[in-house]
């Protein structure tokens, strides 16, 4: 049996189960000569019936040989050795033993092996419930928690360190909540403008912007940008200190990272959230003005005046109140993961892409429960 | 000063570990791990790289458990799981410096070393900042309080890491690879540091290295752990592993490290000769 053309790499298969299989490995195995096929495909071929019993290799006449005459042994060895056989190497070409030997060194020794072999890593064995949900629970606790020591004093968290977290949350963000607000009331003018004032309506610009701002745009704007600006790096500092060690030295001193990283955070979001979605209406509001006001001679009391009667107290609590919410998930799920990240720089970015990925999406489908549920309650 | 073989005889073991699986992930590293640090003893654990010197130190630092039915560790006669569930006790039994220094990075080295001051000590703010400033300048980073660990070098960081380590007087420390990647003068700095940590403080010391030199300079005994074997091989003092080993890959470490050192004039020679009886303990 064999495989292969006249000058490429070629396999002779003798034998019987009961006396032994002989494998000899003849012709050019250099890489840069014909392509051959892979160890465990020829094993799904002619390799197939070698199912039990032991196998001699020898590649005594090979032409010419390389890593690639190496690696087809190396792989060939393996796969045989897992079908059960009793591999035993003849006479290979002087040195091709020595790298095959130096690339067994590595091998899981019979004490050594792994428990799941193959494929299967620690994460792979685990079940959803032991890798995701029981942590995420003792996660939430934790958190729970931790709100529940610093409403009584006694959290570890020093304040100086809250201040921080809550001005990089905060006043920071000001700047860019500020722009993307005021363009969204812009854009909201303009789309009310093109509509109403066909009927004469113009005037009510000011309610669509004040009523839409209000209850469902500044709340996800916001919700949009601490994902992508202060979820996002929440994550992937927290991940980069998991990397370093750092958690791990907190950990020896006794902190819980939960306590001492995620919880301020969290705690930042949840208060930041809602005061910048007040900034996130009153801005957006004013970019509506910008529009609506100088092309319709209006003044700018008139639209103020049209737009505090528009607004109720309930579409601004309703906003708030979503706004908290969003900072409570974002700042959650943000933390969370850069407390699982892998020890890697790899990790740490997709620590950082998950944190914004289901940071937006948990922020989105919690304003559709929202909103349903606001639809249900009459406000 | 004392022998580390006086202090043993002395007082219980500062470290026990009794028939532990290291794992790391799924995998086993080392089987049946049994071995006692006695008090004041500074005890080196030596091996190929990924043999699981570094996983051990995780075990013993209790971040990484004992699977059920996979052995025991006990620092100062308290069992782990105990010293976990006491959160407050922990860093006062023991302190680590981890392979890469794990300096809060947000953190003046001054912060570094304050911080566990102000949680687990009853001092004011002038005393833990005037505590924290003693420790650096007993590792010999006086000046360096208001510097960041990105602004220091890597020797620098060590010994940092070391000073927050050893902040809170804790009786045993576990170094992780303490003079890795420095410069050989640093490097015995650092092992001076060490050798005075004990003589002051009586501290046991449990240390994870590669460093041949570091070992004969300060380890009273060392533990090879074996990759091929998934076993500790052997424990003793390093002279005899050195001198008297039978086993191969011990001879081998012995002997590589020997080898460069032969090339170096004025550096220490390990004699290796393998004949005899090593001293199996």
């Amino acid at each position: 049996m064999g495989y292969g053309d006249r000058g490429g790499p070629e396999i002779i298969l003798e034998g019987t189960e009961q006396m032994g299989w002989h494998l000899e490995l003849c012709g050019d195995w250099k890489l840069e000569g014909e392509t051959p096929r892979t160890a465990a495909d020829w094993l799904e071929g002619e390799g197939a019936v070698l199912a039990a019993g032991k196998v001699l290799i020898n590649a005594i006449s090979v032409d010419g040989w390389d890593r690639r005459l190496v690696s087809f042994l190396f792989h060939l060895r393996r796969l045989l050795e897992e079908r059960g056989l009793s591999v035993k190497l003849g006479i290979l070409p002087a040195h091709a033993e020595e790298m095959l030997r130096l690339a067994s060194v590595g091998r899981p020794t019979a004490g050594g092996d792994l428990n799941c072999p193959g494929k299967t890593g620690a994460k792979a064995k685990l079940t959803p419930m032991q890798n995701t949900i029981r942590p995420g629970l003792a996660y939430v606790g934790d958190i729970a928690r931790g709100i529940g020591r610093c409403a009584l004093g006694r959290s570890p968290i020093r304040r100086r360190d809250h201040g921080q977290i809550f001005r990089q949350v905060g006043v920071d963000a000001l700047p860019i909540v500020a722009l993307i607000s005021f363009l969204t009331g812009v854009i909201l003018g303009f789309v009310g403008v093109v509509q109403l004032a066909r009927f004469g309506a113009a005037i009510y610009v000011a309610d669509l912007v004040g009523i839409a701002m209000a209850r469902e745009m500044a709340s996800i704007m916001v919700a949009i940008i601490l994902t992508g600006r202060t979820g996002a790096a929440f994550a992937s500092t927290i991940g980069s200190m998991r990397v370093n060690g750092e958690i791990d030295a907190l950990v020896t001193f006794g902190l819980s990272p939960v306590e001492f990283l995620a919880l301020p955070r969290v705690l930042s979001l949840l208060f930041m959230a809602p005061i910048l979605c007040v900034f996130s209406v009153f801005i957006g509001i004013g970019g509506g003005m910008a529009v609506v006001v100088p092309m319709f001679n209006l003044s700018a009391v008139q639209y103020l005046s049209e737009t505090i009667s528009a607004i109720g107290a309930h579409d601004f609590l309703f906003g708030v109140s979503k706004g908290a919410v969003f900072g409570l998930l974002i700042g959650g799920l943000s933390c969370w993961f850069g407390l699982r990240c892998d020890r890697s720089a790899e990790g740490v970015g997709a620590a950082t892409t998950a944190a914004v990925v289901f940071g937006i999406t948990a922020a989105i489908v919690a304003d559709a429960i929202f909103s349903i549920l606001g639809n249900l309650l009459g406000i | 000063m004392e022998s580390s073989q006086q202090l043993q005889k002395k007082s219980p073991a500062a470290i026990e570990v009794r028939d532990l699986t290291l794992r790391h992930g799924e995998r086993v590293l080392i089987r049946s791990l049994d071995f006692s640090v006695g008090q004041g003893e500074i005890f080196a654990v030596i091996g190929a790289s990924g043999c699981g010197k570094s996983t051990l130190l995780n075990y013993l630092a209790g971040l990484q458990l004992p699977a059920s039915g996979e052995g025991s560790i006990r620092l100062l006669g308290k069992d782990m799981e105990e010293l976990i569930a006491a959160p407050a006790e922990r860093p006062r039994t023991c302190g680590v410096l981890f392979q890469t220094g794990a300096l809060w990075t947000s953190m003046t080295l001054l912060e570094n070393l304050s911080l566990p001051l102000s949680l687990h000590g009853n001092f004011s703010p002038k005393e833990v900042e005037e505590m924290a400033a003693f420790t650096l300048a007993l590792v010999g980073l006086r000046g360096y309080e208001h510097h960041r660990p990105h602004e220091i070098s890597g020797g620098m960081a060590k010994r940092a890491g070391i000073a927050r380590a050893m902040v809170l007087d804790p009786p045993i420390l576990f170094l992780d690879e303490p003079s890795a990647g420095l410069d050989p003068v640093t490097s015995k700095n650092l092992d001076e540091l060490i050798l005075g940590i004990r003589r002051f403080q009586g501290t046991t010391i449990v240390l994870v290295t590669h460093e041949l030199r570091s070992i004969f300079r300060v380890a009273d005994r060392a533990a090879y752990l074996d990759r091929e074997s998934n076993s500790l091989l052997e424990i003793g003092p390093p002279d005899a592993l050195a001198r008297h080993s039978l086993h191969p890959n011990v001879r081998e470490f012995f002997l590589e490290n020997d080898k460069i050192s032969e090339k170096l004039p004025g550096s220490v020679v390990v004699a290796t000769a393998p004949t005899g009886g090593g001293p199996r303990q």
